[in-house]
């Protein structure tokens, strides 16, 4: 279904936005005490079921009379999906600018204040 | 392990609210000046408020051993009416000597307009004629990036601003760099759906280390845990984090910050 929306023209315009934001910092100061594997077995059953959500959710939008594939906010998701997906750093970062609207360093010129 | 909410409004929660909180180790509170949940009509209602929460609160506090703090404002959403905030700004030095309140705040963006932007400028003024610390609301949602950096573009520009009595409140993993970077101190709020959880509050804790950084419940009238902070102390032991560290963000830190307030006279446990 993502293969889809990834040649969908507005799809792939929210795409290059956020490949276009700055790389995010890898910070990483006070690295948790608990290694990858515990923190896998802590925390496995608990992102499988939000995923679990995600994906009744979309089945649920499929299954709903009406048409939200060209709604933004579907796109949005369509997006965020595959920035899970990738293996890059920063995706929290990269979620949280992809449902945030553009700053322009102009505004207090562009409002008068 | 003792702690302190540095952001909480409990004029909006029960007395049995305080009993809980007390039992979890929180030994103060600070209640910046928020939004009732509708729009006040007058600058009058805006003075009962800041009495509510510099004689009333304090002493609802007090009877279960809690120390209670406050900061006066017109919030970001009723400051679209600008008129109206002038009136209340004039009428916060009334307040700025009462024992209990330790600045300007939570003043802020809400929709990033025009004149939420002239009455945050106004609040300005008054915290750098008045010497006082301010506190910041941070828009929600897919306003904050930008609100956020609205907000530091206003107090960056202004030399008069000393950015160690300043905290931007409700950063994300997409603000707190910016805030933390340009010297201000940094809150995370932990809500239940918004905003910011508990464990993505830790990983924000080990990707940017402790300095200048709080957490708060936020806890008011909507969807809201007022022993969130709990629930990260409890996060952070989980992950194997030592109790200097957790101490260091939840009890030290709101120390650090508020003693930038003349007005706080904190009474330690002994």
């Amino acid at each position: 279904m993502l293969l889809h929306k990834v040649v969908d023209p507005f799809h792939s315009t929210l795409l290059s936005v956020v490949s276009l934001l700055p790389p995010c910092p890898t910070n990483n100061v006070m690295p948790s005490p608990a290694d990858a594997t515990q923190l896998l077995d802590r925390h496995f059953l608990e992102v499988r079921a939000r995923l679990l959500e995600v994906a009744a959710t979309l089945d649920r939008l499929d299954r709903a009379e009406g048409e939200v594939t060209r709604d933004a906010r579907r796109e949005q998701i369509a997006t965020a999906i595959s920035i899970l997906a990738d293996a890059k750093p920063g995706r929290a970062e990269r979620l949280q600018r992809l449902f945030s609207r553009d700053y322009k360093a102009s505004w207090r010129a562009d409002m008068q204040v | 392990m003792d702690y302190i909410d540095p952001h909480i409004h409990m004029v909006s929660r029960t007395t049995d609210d305080y009993a809980t909180l007390a039992r979890m180790g929180c030994v103060a509170v600070s209640e910046p000046a928020f939004w009732a949940g509708f729009d006040r009509g007058t600058a009058d209602g805006f003075r009962d408020y800041f009495r509510q929460l510099t004689e009333v609160e304090a002493a609802r506090a007090a009877q279960y051993g809690i120390q209670h703090y406050c900061w006066l404002c017109i919030n970001a959403k009723e400051a679209e009416n600008v008129e109206l905030s002038r009136e209340v700004i004039a009428m916060i030095p009334e307040f700025l000597d009462h024992p209990g309140v330790l600045g300007i705040g939570e003043i802020g963006l809400n929709k990033n307009t025009r004149n939420e932007s002239i009455v945050f400028l106004e609040h300005m003024e008054l915290a750098i004629k008045y010497e006082q610390p301010i506190l910041i609301h941070t828009p929600h949602l897919e306003d904050k990036y930008q609100g956020t950096r609205m907000i530091l573009d206003m107090l960056n520009g202004d030399s008069r601003i000393d950015r160690s009595r300043v905290l931007v409140d409700h950063v994300e993993e997409h603000t707190i760099a910016a805030v933390l970077e340009d010297g201000y101190w940094a809150g995370m709020t932990l809500y239940p759906i918004s905003k910011c959880t508990p464990q993505r509050a830790a990983d924000m804790i080990e990707m940017f280390g402790p300095e200048r950084l709080l957490a708060n419940s936020a806890g008011d009238w909507g969807p809201s845990k007022p022993t969130a902070i709990p629930d990260l102390i409890f996060e952070l032991r989980r992950r194997g984090h030592s109790e200097d560290l957790i101490r260091k963000v939840v009890y030290d830190n709101p120390r650090e910050f508020f003693a930038k307030s003349k007005n706080f006279q904190f009474q330690q446990r002994v």
